[in-house]
């Protein structure tokens, strides 16, 4: 079963792009979020850690500015942690049930 | 044989005219009512109090989306509707989120628990966690925001849906 948003993101390749971007978006913010939190770290702590204003750490947040690679490694040194990173196809679980089956 | 062949011809193409217009009608209203349902994550199940009232175009999309929606510019609309798409499958891959520029927590239930907003810039998801079926996460309506509050009708049309589904149905 899916929703009116699943049916938009089958649309067309550059509606899939967006929700991908923002997936990952999502996904880092939400991250770098549960750690800052888990570490007792505000947005203006990182900030100034970073030298950057509150506002600057607000927006990447929001995804409304975007986050280099750079960026996201010079947030994680602040706050001392390392990101892991992996990249696998979307259907494995259901190719690997595939192939099972044959 | 001539006769009877561009009978033939004239046979398949009044079939062929009339096939898709009847096949049209029903599967879209077929695909289109699938989709309306709800949306099933890892976690939750994500599930709209609009779609759930009786006698409503199943084509349609919520119609409190396409009100909020209308009030985004059109060059940032596509975005929007990524950020709110990819924030709804992460809440129901996760169960919650924490970025209070994603999430945040609106106000009391007549139950005591709290109803939250998904945030997508402007647009939000207003929706509460479901005490009556077990892992659903309804979502009452959908709104553009234009206050630092949440308006006083979105409120009370929370409160509105959740009587609605967490009391009232037998």
């Amino acid at each position: 079963m899916t929703d009116f948003l699943d049916t938009w993101a089958k649309e067309n390749d550059e509606h899939a792009r967006l929700i991908a971007e923002e997936r990952l978006i999502t996904e880092v913010t939400e991250a770098l979020w549960d750690t800052m939190q888990q570490a007792g770290i505000s947005k203006s702590e990182l900030a100034s850690r970073l030298g950057k204003s509150k506002g600057h750490i607000s927006q990447l947040f929001s995804g409304s500015r975007n986050m280099t690679l750079r960026t996201l490694a010079e947030i994680c040194s602040a706050l001392d942690c390392v990101p892991s990173f992996s990249v696998s196809a979307r259907c494995a679980g259901k190719r690997l049930k595939r192939l099972r089956s044959h | 044989l001539v006769s009877i062949s561009a009978r033939l011809r004239y046979a398949e193409r009044t079939l062929h005219r009339n096939r898709p217009a009847q096949q049209g009608v029903d599967k879209s209203l077929y695909k289109d009512k699938l989709f309306m349902v709800e949306y099933r994550g890892r976690q939750l199940v994500i599930r709209y109090c609009e779609q759930l009232l009786a006698g409503s175009d199943p084509r349609r999309v919520p119609p409190s989306w396409n009100e909020a929606i209308h009030h985004v510019p059109a060059g940032k609309r596509n975005r929007l509707v990524a950020q709110m798409a990819a924030r709804r499958e992460y809440l129901a891959n996760h169960g919650l989120l924490r970025v209070p520029d994603h999430w945040n927590t609106e106000g009391a239930l007549p139950d005591g628990k709290q109803f939250y907003a998904l945030k997508a810039g402007p647009l939000r998801a207003y929706g509460w966690y479901s005490s009556r079926y077990k892992g659903v996460f309804f979502v009452s309506h959908f709104a553009f925001k234009r206050g630092q509050k949440i308006a006083r009708e979105d409120a009370s049309r929370v409160i509105r849906n959740w009587r609605t589904q967490e009391e009232d149905r037998p």
